[in-house]
């Protein structure tokens, strides 16, 4: 899901910020790179985790 | 007579009996709040007209003989991310102040309200409630009543810092990660979580809906169980509520544990926090008779992935400001929000898919237990500003840390009462989280109350503000 070697926040950050609509100047893209990275450091037990093919993403909690 | 130190259920027995008006409760209640909320900063809003004409209203039906509700004339108030008739819900923002004040009570504050309990006030949170530590730049921290110095925790901060204070006895929070056991724990009082899709959340300002819950703060499990008893109710107005029918609770407490199976949970719940927190969850466990340690696979994925669904569903619902006004933001939640405005849509879909996985390993480790114990909290109450937490030699961010035990829990929407012990690190509290099946809160109760019998765990007023 995620390649930590070669992702790089501040280049997808500054790539995918105008597609969203968002216009930072390069300090402000650099500060949000920074929160980007946490987000993925915190994130990434989740997306180094191989699920089965049958789990859906529905949020369903009923036991 | 002094009567912040009453609980919620000796108050309203005053109350019933003569001994005390419901105005007289009110009237203590504003000038606590009036005095030593500077000190806490746990109020963002007063309302004491509204609370007065209440009271009067409560005193004339006892007066007549009518029944007032189990919580007659007890003062309670609400985190401001709940609408109150007449008051803006700000979520502690500065964007939402361009709202025109509610036009009605939400679903929590208005069942309260049905059960004679009497709304003084709006509490302060962190922005949006996307935070651990109510450091709020718009309407300042809310301050911890053990010492001043630490935070209240957060995003109901103020929710807990009133209870703690003695300025309510009862008050009403959101938890979408951790939002209501983290200020248990800084604050040392009773909170709990229930099932997501138990109790309403409609009327009021959502954070992230797939794993928002709102529920009630106290200082005994008996005022717990009825602010929680009194917030149920069938609502079509919230999409997520799943209807189970009135369960209530507060006849349940002498019960005892009989009959319950009870573990601590190890792994990834034993790792990472202050040898405090671990030292309580061990005197929880031993209290309760758990003498096995089990583990919740993936909790530690789960975790991760309740992160990523708050970072973009969060972003989701205030994309228009991000991108016109986001200056107007609180700093400490701006860039997490939109860093989750960016997040691939690959990433969350994966995310929601390891909720499910991981709910499933949550089932099976629930058809052996009634009950799991663990830390709230990695530590006890921080220091206001402080950034990062020191762990066992590591240094990990704070703010973003404070949930790594409670989120895991939330993710896949189990029921929690955060059950809290004071002096566990100093003069300074922390709570451990009790963990059921969903839609098991009755017992969660009977183990609450069971601790508190046993003196273990209790939630009396801050000392210095007794």
């Amino acid at each position: 899901m995620i390649d930590t070697e070669k992702f790089d926040p501040l280049a997808y950050v500054t790539a995918v910020a105008p597609a969203m609509g968002f216009d930072f100047p390069p300090d402000r893209l650099a500060e949000l790179a920074e929160a980007f990275a946490l987000v993925v450091r915190v994130g990434l037990p989740a997306l180094t985790t191989e699920v089965p093919a049958e789990s859906e993403p529905a949020p369903v909690f009923v036991a | 007579m002094t009567l912040h130190t009453l609980t919620a259920v000796q108050l309203t027995g005053k109350i019933h009996k003569g001994e005390v008006t419901a105005t007289e409760a009110v009237i203590d209640a504003l000038g606590r709040i009036e005095s030593l909320n500077p000190t806490v900063n746990a109020f963002t809003t007063i309302i004491a007209d509204r609370a007065l004409a209440r009271a009067a209203e409560i005193d004339a039906m006892l007066a007549r003989g009518e029944e007032a509700g189990p919580l007659a004339g007890v003062p309670f108030a609400a985190k401001n991310i709940f609408d109150v008739a007449g008051v803006k819900t700000i979520a502690g923002s500065k964007i939402e102040q361009r709202r025109s004040p509610a036009a009605s009570d939400g679903f929590a504050v208005a069942s309260m309200e049905r059960a004679g309990a009497i709304c003084v006030g709006c509490l302060n949170m962190d922005e949006y409630a996307y935070g651990f530590t109510t450091e709020n730049s718009h309407y300042g921290p809310a301050r911890n009543p053990h010492d001043l110095t630490r935070s209240a925790g957060g995003s109901s901060g103020g929710s807990g810092a009133a209870v703690a204070a003695g300025l309510v006895s009862l008050s009403l929070g959101t938890d979408t990660n951790g939002s209501i056991r983290v200020p248990s724990s800084n604050n040392g009082i009773w909170g709990i979580k229930p099932t997501y899709g138990r109790l309403s959340r409609a009327g009021g300002i959502m954070f992230v809906p797939s794993l928002d819950h709102v529920g009630p703060f106290a200082r005994s499990v008996a005022d717990l169980a009825l602010g929680y008893d009194a917030m149920q109710g069938e609502d079509p107005d919230d999409p997520a509520q799943t209807w189970h029918g009135y369960q209530p609770v507060s006849g349940l407490l002498s019960q005892g544990i009989a009959g319950l199976r009870i573990a601590r949970l190890g792994g990834h719940f034993a790792q990472g926090g202050m040898d405090c927190v671990q030292d309580a969850a061990a005197s929880v466990a031993a209290a309760l008779g758990a003498t096995e340690t089990v583990e919740l696979n993936l909790a530690a994925a789960g975790r991760a992935a309740a992160f990523l669904i708050t970072a973009s569903e969060g972003a989701n619902q205030h994309l228009d400001d991000l991108r016109t006004q986001s200056d107007n933001f609180e700093p400490l939640t701006r860039d997490r929000l939109l860093a989750g405005a960016l997040l691939p849509a690959q990433w969350v879909v994966h995310a929601q898919r390891v909720r499910s996985h991981y709910r499933d390993e949550v089932r099976a480790l629930f058809r052996h237990w009634d009950i799991l114990i663990a830390p709230a909290t990695p530590a006890p109450a921080m220091p206001i500003g402080q950034a990062m937490l020191e762990i066992n030699g590591a240094s990990v961010p704070l703010r973003a840390s404070f949930g790594v035990y409670t989120q895991p829990i939330s993710c896949v929407g189990l029921p929690v009462i955060a059950a809290p012990i004071q002096n566990a690190h100093g003069n300074l509290p922390v709570a451990v989280q009790l963990i059921a099946a969903p839609w098991a809160e009755d017992v969660l109760f009977r183990a609450a109350a069971e601790l508190e019998r046993r003196g273990l765990c209790s939630a009396p007023v801050a000392p210095a503000f007794v």
